[in-house]
């Protein structure tokens, strides 16, 4: 809960900064302006809102008196977290929020020359410009007035740097597009960029309250002032986790970089990145990657190496030539030419001359190649076809002959099992006849009677 | 030279070419003659033994129909035992008559 001093009640603080709807409508994108910088160039980290003079309603009046007092009293811890994110809502904003009349900081405003130009779009900073300097020039949503606000605040910026630490947010550095700024301030940029919206008051606003304290030093030069800040950030507490980078020596993290790029990739892409960073950087590619070094240079010699995106495009200069020089002779004259210098020489002195000896390439080649494929195309598919249809005869006769086959196999297992079957029949007939012969033996009983008896009737009758 | 060793190229080429083209068609004809062949080796031999099969099975078929002629004839023989027994009775009695007949012109 930060105390918000306009209206003399707590604030309950959101966890993103955002405005809560408890707070009141006098602060309406800047949140409580407990925080209300001090300095000019606090002012610019802020970003908060300058109302217009003459826009004033009864409450925004009523609001710039308290505000007086509020901004008088300027000197409290104030709660940075709540107000690094309604200040980066504020640089959002800061086009198209129209002035608020409610804002409290008319009332630090008040105490400052008003512009009456002043557009409503520059109501980007909060609190009271105690310099005394026009808010046109620390107000704009310009950072490019950093350095003359902060020249000007300097000495009031070194007293309040404390403050500063636990006021100052990072998410008014990257709107800071100061003209006059210098390496280490980009850097510091990109690192912030880097960080994200990910915000807390991190310890790297000592970094940022360092460089623009030394910003009125900003003449001296830059690895002067890298140390200093090296010093300064070595000199402050560790890094929070969050942060990704120190301001360094602008040389440094190239060629760690560069090494880096040779180590883990081996891609071409990365080779030849690096190289040309570490050619800018300082020429040094490191001994035991000079061979990859010496790759890309190859590649550089014999055609433009560019990057699109991930893309790596090599535009080769006078390809004919090189078609040419790969050609079997020229190669086998190279093979040739190895075993002796001068004969290398010569060799290389023919393969020079080669190009030459060579005519001219026919354009009309591969149309001819073409004519003359698709007639052995025409010539195969011909060959295919009557082998087809020879294959297809024989096949058909191949299946006559095992149909005759199989009709012959048929009707031999067809007699055999009829002889079979009459066999059995046979049989069975002869069986049954067996069968029948046995009353056979009593009729020849029967007729040896009768023959006995009529021989008895012949002898008597005789 | 390079006529030459086109011509070697060339040459290289049509012969793997032709080669599978060889291949191409000479197995599947292989394999068809060798199937005719065999099938015209077999085939008389199989006719032969279906001619001998069909006649032996005229054969058998003869014998069943005499055995079977047989069998209804030994059948038809078995009814003639009532006349046979007749016959025998008959005799018989013919042979009682002719001693009665005798005994009577011996007392005259």
């Amino acid at each position: 809960m930060s105390l918000f001093p306009v209206i003399g009640t707590g604030v309950p603080e959101a966890a993103n900064g955002v405005d809560t709807p408890a707070s009141p409508g006098l602060c309406n994108v800047n949140g409580p302006y407990t925080n209300a910088p001090n300095t000019p160039a606090q002012l610019l980290k802020f970003g908060g809102r300058v109302p217009c003079p003459g826009q004033g309603s009864l409450d925004e009046t009523e609001n710039c008196v308290d505000g007086e007092s509020a901004c008088d009293g300027q000197e409290n811890p104030i709660d940075t977290s709540h107000n690094s994110t309604s200040h980066s809502d504020t640089q959002q904003h800061t086009d198209t929020f129209p002035a608020h009349p409610s804002l409290p900081t008319a009332t630090c405003t008040a105490d400052t020359e008003p512009d009456p130009h002043e557009p409503p779009k520059d109501m980007s900073l909060t609190g009271p410009s105690q310099t005394g300097m026009p808010l046109n020039e620390t107000l704009s949503g310009d950072w490019q007035h950093t350095d003359t606000s902060s020249k000007d605040t300097a000495p009031e910026g070194d007293t309040h740097s404390a403050d500063k630490k636990q006021s100052e947010t990072k998410h008014t550095e990257p709107s800071s597009c100061c003209a006059a700024e210098t390496e280490e301030e980009k850097e510091v940029e990109e690192e912030c960029e880097k960080d994200g919206k990910e915000q807390h008051a991190g310890n790297t606003q000592a970094e940022v309250s360092a460089e623009f304290t030394e910003e009125p030093s900003a003449a001296a030069p830059s690895p002067s002032s890298a140390p200093a800040e090296g010093g300064e950030s070595s000199g402050s507490s560790p890094c929070p986790p969050h942060v990704m980078a120190q301001v360094r020596v602008r040389n440094v993290p190239e060629r760690e970089r560069i090494v880096r790029g040779m180590q883990d990739s081996k891609s071409l892409d990365e080779i030849s990145q690096a190289c040309i960073g570490g050619a800018r950087g300082g020429g040094r590619g490191g001994q035991p990657e000079g061979r990859r070094a010496t790759i890309s240079s190859a590649l550089e010699l014999e055609g433009t190496v560019s990057h699109d995106g991930d893309l790596t495009h090599f535009i080769c200069r006078n390809l004919e030539q090189k078609i040419k020089m790969s050609s079997k002779p020229s190669l086998d004259c190279d093979c040739d030419s190895d075993c002796s210098g001068s004969i290398s020489s010569r060799g290389r002195g023919s393969s020079s001359r080669r190009p030459a000896d060579i005519p001219p390439i026919d354009p009309a080649v591969l149309a001819d190649l073409q004519r003359h494929t698709e007639e052995v195309a025409h010539s195969v598919e011909l060959m295919m076809r009557s082998l087809n249809g020879t294959i297809q005869n024989m096949t058909a006769l191949s299946v006559g002959y095992i149909q005759t086959y199989r009709d012959s196999v048929d009707s031999l297992g067809e007699s055999v099992d009829m002889s079979i079957k009459g066999m059995y029949t046979l049989m069975a007939r002869c069986e049954e006849l067996d069968r029948s012969m046995q009353p056979i033996h009593t009729l020849a009983a029967q007729i040896r009677d009768i023959k006995r008896t009529l021989d008895a009737l012949e002898a008597i009758c005789k | 030279m390079e006529d030459q060793e086109m011509q070697l190229k060339v040459k290289r080429v049509t012969d793997k070419f032709t080669e599978n083209m060889y291949v191409l068609a000479n197995e599947p004809s292989v394999a068809l003659y060798r199937l005719q062949e065999h099938v015209r080796r077999s085939l008389p031999e199989l006719v032969q033994h279906k001619t001998d099969m069909q006649s032996w099975e005229e054969q058998s078929q003869g014998a069943i129909y005499t055995v079977e002629y047989a069998c209804s004839a030994v059948k038809s023989m078995t009814n003639s035992s009532l006349y046979f027994k007749s016959i025998d009775g008959l005799l018989r009695q013919a042979i009682s008559m002719k001693e009665q007949i005798s005994t009577s012109q011996g007392r005259r």
